[in-house]
């Protein structure tokens, strides 16, 4: 077994036969464990092969109460007029227990403290002490030191581990738990939140429903022809960052009492394209990569040179949806004025993805694979668009979310060879093992928290470590 | 001083935007369309709104009224003198719409930071927050108000910020021109005409689809938020509403 190159791990631990025996045993029970995990997430997920026929048959679970927002604001509005005229007559009750696919949008509440004690409430239940009640349930699902927090400063990863508490509290009386694609969202360091609520619906006799896209479940790297698909001639990234500190929260608040600001620590190093950016779920990938994108009004420096060229980073949100502000492909073909070029890079990505779809062997054909992958149609577009002002870097946030593992696979190697075509660089930001076969270089995302007496309303500090330097690929 | 105080003052404050007295009753004019009263309420507004939300949270303030006001006032001008110099629409002489903008930009700079003002004074999460938190049922009012809450928090911490990176993130006020054109040659009026042009098309195009974004994600998740809200027990008349928690 050969985790970094040059180091046998096993060589090393047959040398010490007790530590190894040992180091086995716990392995052992850890693989026996997840493998368990998995197969009871398993039977209770529904696999679906897009995002629309996911969201559809979610939307069925909670009443069709949520608009469609894939097809532009005239079907929007259609839907949402249709919905509003059944409100009152929509009984959904306590029985069904939900997560939405973007885990904040189920929240109804401001805090995680609120969510929860609502949660309480619903389930009618007199506790002796609910303050305590809610903190031990935070505690359970490590969000306790979020609790005051506003829903707006919570990662994706906190916002799924505090929605999976609410259900946890909503189990004692709801009928049925649905969830919608839980396994794009949590790490494996925190699937055991979500094994959680699946084993307590169980022992309960619940009926319970995990919604998920095809292989989104798998924790499994990519394999080797497929990484070798990656040229090795990869453009080269300097990255240098001086006292950046990132605002949390609003915007456009006007009250100033803004929720406070984390700081990245300065980094100054050479990172090859591809670039894994990692870290647990709440370390703060998404608000480095925004930083590096120039989303929020940052202080302090950031400068970004590809094969000597400066210029501007660009981000294809994890949020994709969003993104698009309801927008059609033609429209965001316009949104930089180069129409023509955008929909020249849309259609050379669209044939590089056939093109690894047929080596994966896949049956794609030609541009029908596209059809009914309207996500994966709004994904390249909105690539291609940011490709063609000709970024130093174009980082992805999580690509593969609303995909399913062969088409992410498929997207996110073909933007790689389209982007590094062009001597623009790429950053990958994931919490799943899928892409360690084709990075070139990592960075690992900590969190660290600030001292609680400063007075600068500093809340935390965002560490950053490259792992692997140029050249350096993992093998297993 | 409590936010309740400051709230009931700028209550109080925003009372001649609402229903024009005790202002009609000081008509003097300085120009046509502005008159005393007016130009007195503008100062009174911003010396109070500046006491009671305190220097920095005012500085914003008086920077998002500008930027609301000064377009509408100055691109309403702009448009009415543009069609009467153009004998369109039957726009009156600019003597009289003149005055009409100057009233206009009186009142959106005193009806705007009054608002914004409220909105920094009133703890609104806080308020959401203290509707449910040591309570085990709710009256049938806290719920219409944590759904108002939910709603307008939902909008300004979550809607406009996420748009606001968006448009960072697109450089949506540095698109560049259609097609590439030699940096080093100089651009006859008819070229700059045109990128003008079409640099004013893209970013009008962009603001209309920013609107039309915000106003669908802000509604977007009512219906499935009144469901939730509505399943809070609801408080019967001989029911107690709030338990003591310690």
């Amino acid at each position: 077994m050969v985790l970094v190159k040059g180091i046998d791990y096993a060589h090393a631990y047959d040398k010490m036969p007790l530590t190894w025996a040992f180091l086995r045993t716990v392995f052992s029970k850890i693989e026996t464990g997840n493998a368990t995990m998995c197969s009871l997430c398993q039977s209770a997920t529904h696999y679906f092969n897009s995002y629309e026929s996911r969201e559809a048959a979610f939307c069925k679970h909670v009443y069709n109460l949520i608009p469609c927002k894939t097809e532009g604001p005239g079907r929007f509005w259609r839907d949402f007029s249709r919905i509003s005229r059944r409100i009152g007559q929509v009984v959904m009750g306590p029985e069904t227990a939900y997560i939405t696919s973007n885990p904040r949008d189920c929240l109804a509440f401001s805090s995680p403290e609120q969510v929860l004690w609502a949660a309480l409430m619903i389930t009618d239940q007199r506790y002796s002490n609910p303050t305590a009640q809610v903190s031990a349930m935070a505690r359970l699902f490590g969000i306790e030191n979020t609790l005051k927090q506003p829903l707006r400063t919570l990662s994706g990863g906190e916002t799924i581990k505090l929605a999976l508490a609410k259900i946890h509290i909503q189990m004692q009386r709801c009928r049925k738990v649905v969830i919608a694609s839980p396994f794009c969202w949590l790490s494996s360091a925190n699937a055991i939140h979500l094994h959680r609520v699946v084993v307590g619906c169980r022992q309960k006799g619940l009926e319970v429903t995990l919604l998920s896209l095809l292989g989104e479940d798998s924790r499994s790297t990519l394999a080797a022809p497929l990484a070798a698909l990656i040229d090795s001639r990869t453009p080269s990234l300097h990255l240098r960052c001086r006292g950046v500190t990132i605002p949390l929260g609003s915007a456009v608040d006007v009250t100033a009492h803004l929720p406070g600001h984390a700081r990245l620590n300065d980094i100054d190093t050479e990172l090859a394209s591809p670039c894994l950016l990692v870290g647990d779920n709440g370390q703060g990938k998404s608000l480095v990569a925004k930083a590096l994108c120039g989303a929020m009004p940052i202080g302090g420096q950031i400068e970004i040179h590809t094969n000597g060229r400066e210029g501007r980073a660009r981000l294809l949100f994890q949020d994709v949806l969003t993104q698009t502000l309801l927008r059609s492909n033609p429209t965001i073909a316009r949104s930089h004025g180069t129409s023509e070029d955008s929909w020249c890079l849309y259609r050379a990505i669209s044939r590089r993805i056939s093109h690894i779809g047929r080596e994966m062997g896949l049956s794609f054909n030609g541009d029908h694979h596209l059809a009914g992958q309207q996500l994966l149609k709004v994904k390249i577009m909105i690539v291609a668009v940011r490709l063609c002002t000709l970024p130093t870097v174009l980082v992805l946030d999580e690509p593969d979310w609303g995909l399913t593992r062969p088409v992410a696979i498929a997207l996110v190697l073909a933007v790689i060879q389209e982007a590094h075509a062009m001597g623009v660089a790429l950053i990958l930001i994931s919490h799943k093992p899928w892409w360690d076969p084709i990075a070139r270089s990592m960075v690992i995302v900590r969190k660290r928290p600030a001292d609680t007496a400063n007075s600068s309303n500093l809340r935390f500090y965002i560490e950053t470590q490259v792992r692997w330097g140029r050249g350096h690929v993992l093998e297993t | 001083m409590s936010w309740k105080l400051k709230a009931t003052l700028l209550l109080g404050l925003a009372i001649p935007a609402f229903c024009g007295w005790p202002m009609s009753c000081f008509g003097a004019q300085i120009v046509p369309g502005i008159d005393w009263a007016a130009v007195g309420y503008l100062v009174s507004v911003h010396l109070v709104s500046c006491l009671l939300t305190g220097g920095r949270s005012y500085n914003r303030i008086l920077a998002i009224s500008a930027m609301i006001s000064l377009p509408v006032v100055f691109g309403g001008g702009s448009i009415s003198y543009l069609m009467y110099l153009l004998n369109m629409g039957g726009v009156s002489d600019p003597y009289f719409f003149g005055a009409h903008y100057l009233e206009l930009a009186i009142t959106m700079l005193s009806v705007v930071p009054v608002a914004l003002s409220m909105v920094a004074v009133i703890p609104m999460g806080a308020l959401e927050q203290r509707l449910i938190r040591g309570r085990q049922v709710v009256t049938r009012f806290q719920k219409s108000a944590l759904m108002c809450l939910r709603v307008f928090n939902h909008v300004l911490f979550n809607v406009i910020p996420s748009i606001v990176e968006i448009m960072h993130e697109e450089g949506i006020f540095h698109t560049p021109p259609q097609g590439t054109s030699d940096a080093s040659r100089p651009m006859s009026l008819g070229e700059r005409w045109q990128r003008f042009h079409c640099r004013s098309k893209l970013l009008l195009q962009q603001l209309i689809q920013v609107g039309v974004q915000g106003i669908c994600s802000a509604i977007e998740y009512i219906p499935l938020w009144s469901v939730e809200i509505s399943q809070l027990p609801e408080a019967t008349p001989g029911k107690q509403t709030s338990d003591s928690i310690h």
